[in-house]
């Protein structure tokens, strides 16, 4: 029965698991393997930004050091401008007024002149059109010191006034207007340079504070994400799975989880479902076997309360009469009659003890038949005449065709059949009431039937009838005698006959019993 | 006057038979029929067994004690069940309880002993 039960209920699992299409499952990653790649991915991204930030930094300072330069090709450039007015004073003065200490200035300012120009060719260096201007500049610087200041400074010497005329030609100032024109030119580019230089400098700030925000945000973005993808794909799913382990705890086994998400997370669930359907069987198991056990031992509890009785009441008239007999004194015909009495219950005791045999032998697959050709007929009228004597409360019919109903059977146990079903008839219509038996040919069978105007038999125990130790409830109602396995026996002795039985009953109106076993041919008779 | 209720016929004669012609007897097999008999009969003393059709002994035993007019009648359950028990048939109101199987003598005793009480 368990293991049935065990089928069933694969069958059904089936039956529910069924072709039902399968989810569309997205190639399964092993969760390690993603979470490993996406940090993997998030450290790369987040080095690229850095990478991009750094490069936009160093990017800005060199740019910050060009416009830095600027001010230094300024500065020296003014300072050269200083010393080429001082040259230019200086001579002016010396000349002009004869007198030697103008002259220190020119001595110094010369000395220095080298250095200044070499200075702004250093910073200018990679600058070309810069640079073309500053050649020029030192040419003429140069041609100025030695094409004319230098030779005036001789003629100044030696004839001071021929100095002044030449000073009052203006050949010097028109140089040194010259020469101051290339500084303006100088300055004005280094200017526009230096503008240019500063302008980008802030441009490369911007873009670096732009690059860096945008780097800032997508960092920002990108952990949002991984911690999103952690929660959804990890926490929630094990915060369903403890839930569920929880009410498991409870008691609950037809909680389930859904079988989806990343590798180990729907490993899981799956081995989880797994889990609760084990346990879950496991109890319906359980729960099916005890209620087995609490419907056997039941069962046991009532057959040994019914059998004590069955077996107390004809014991209590063996004793009671045979006491009587003992302590009594009696006449020959009451002597003659209490011994016929103790010894009916005697045999009604020993037909109980035949009973129980009886189903030991059913239940060991032994029950032997004495087949021979039998009159099923005769064992009928047989049995309505020895019932007709013992019920006062009901009138006994006996329709059966006149003719010889022949069978091959065990007169005995189909004796026993018969019996059963007109005893239960009897039993069963406690009000009294007519008993109709009838046997007649049916086919290539012999069919007996009891019919009775009592109880009949409620639906719901139409199906436990012929279960042995079964007893309606209408029996322990009215208090009907019985172990319940009359119908039990008689239905393995028909089937043992290659016959069947069975019954049609209107609960309140009555029941009809029927068996039929074969016929036997009369040809068949004839040559045996 | 002894009402014999007991459905099993030789059981029935045997009890008739103990008691021995000193009373009249009435029987009956029948639970419903015990209670309509005690109604109509009055009897002195009730042998009632437990087990019977229509409705059980204690049953009717029950129907008897809610009537205020039959204190007098006495009964005597008796029964071949082993878990009926002397609390439950005394708490159902019997006079006395003969468990099956028991010797004429007893029955004898019971029922001369109730009627004696009663005198």
């Amino acid at each position: 029965l368990h293991e049935i039960a065990e089928e069933r209920f694969r069958q059904g699992l089936r039956a529910r698991q069924g072709p039902s299409p399968r989810r569309a499952v997205r190639p399964n990653v092993p969760l390690r393997l993603r979470i490993a790649l996406a940090g993997g991915m998030l450290a790369l991204l987040v080095s690229g930004l850095f990478l991009v930030l750094v490069l936009a930094v160093s990017n800005l300072r060199a740019t910050t050091t060009q416009a830095n330069r600027s001010k230094d090709v300024t500065q020296a450039t003014l300072l050269l401008e200083r010393n080429v007015i001082d040259l230019e004073t200086s001579l002016r003065g010396y000349v002009l007024s004869g007198n030697k200490r103008f002259l220190e200035p020119w001595t110094k300012a010369r000395a220095s002149l080298a250095g200044s120009i070499e200075a702004i060719k250093r910073l200018t260096g990679d600058n070309a059109a810069q640079k073309r201007r500053v050649s020029a500049l030192a040419s003429s610087i140069h041609a100025y010191v030695e094409d004319y200041a230098v030779p005036i400074l001789g003629i100044a010497r030696i004839d001071s006034s021929a100095a002044r005329a030449a000073v009052a030609a203006a050949e010097g100032e028109r140089r040194f207007d010259a020469i101051r024109r290339q500084f303006g030119r100088i300055l004005a580019l280094e200017n526009a340079l230096a503008s240019k230089r500063v302008a980008s400098a802030k441009d490369q700030a911007n873009r670096a504070i732009e690059v860096a925000l945008a780097a800032l945000a997508t960092c920002a973005v990108l952990v949002v994400l991984y911690s999103l993808e952690l929660v959804v794909g990890i926490a929630r799913p094990i915060r369903r799975a403890v839930d569920a382990a929880a009410q498991v705890a409870q008691g609950d086994l037809a909680v389930r989880l859904p079988e989806q998400g990343p590798g180990e997370v729907r490993h899981l669930a799956v081995s989880f479902n797994k889990m609760a359907r084990a346990l879950a069987r496991g109890r319906a198991d359980l729960e099916s076997q005890n209620e087995q056990l609490l419907e056997m031992e039941r069962l046991r509890t009532e057959l040994i309360s019914t059998v004590s009785h069955e077996a107390r009441t004809p014991l209590a008239c063996v004793l009671g009469y045979t006491s009587l007999l003992l302590t009594r004194d009696l006449d020959e015909v009451q002597r003659r009659r209490f011994l016929e009495i103790i010894a009916a219950e005697g045999r009604r005791l020993g037909s109980l003890i035949d009973d129980f045999i009886d189903v030991k032998r059913i239940e060991e697959g032994r029950l032997e038949l004495h087949a021979e050709p039998i009159d099923l007929g005769a064992v009928l009228a047989e049995q309505v005449r020895i019932l007709s004597g013992r019920t006062e409360r009901h009138t006994v019919e006996l329709l059966a065709d006149d003719a010889p109903l022949v069978v091959r059977g065990d007169s005995a146990r189909l004796a026993q059949v018969v019996a059963n079903l007109l005893a239960n008839a009897v039993k069963y219509s406690p009000e009294g009431g007519r008993i109709e038996a009838s046997a007649r040919e049916n086919g290539a069978f012999v069919r007996v039937e009891v019919r009775d105007e009592g109880l009949g038999i409620p639906a719901a125990h139409r199906a436990s009838v012929f279960t042995k130790f079964f007893r309606g409830g209408a029996a322990k109602q009215h208090g009907i005698s019985g172990l319940g396995l009359g119908l039990a026996i008689s239905r393995e002795i028909v089937e043992a006959h290659g016959g069947s039985i069975g019954f049609a009953t209107t609960e309140g109106e009555g029941s009809c019993f029927w068996f039929e076993v074969p016929r036997l041919d009369a040809a068949l008779e004839r040559s045996a | 006057m002894v009402l014999i209720c007991e459905d099993d016929p030789p059981l029935r004669e045997f009890l008739r038979v103990a008691l021995d012609g000193d009373f009249r007897f009435a029987e009956t097999g029948d639970g419903v029929e015990a209670v309509e008999l005690v109604h109509s009969l009055h009897p002195d003393v009730v042998l009632l067994d437990v087990m019977l059709p229509g409705q059980s002994g204690l049953e009717a035993l029950r129907m008897i004690r809610a009537d205020a007019k039959l204190d007098d009648v006495k009964v005597v359950v008796m029964t071949a069940f082993s878990d009926v028990r002397d609390s439950d048939v005394a708490a159902a109101g019997a006079d006395a309880f003969l468990p099956k199987p028991f010797d004429p003598l007893e029955l004898v005793q019971a029922v001369e002993g109730l009627l004696a009480r009663d005198r």
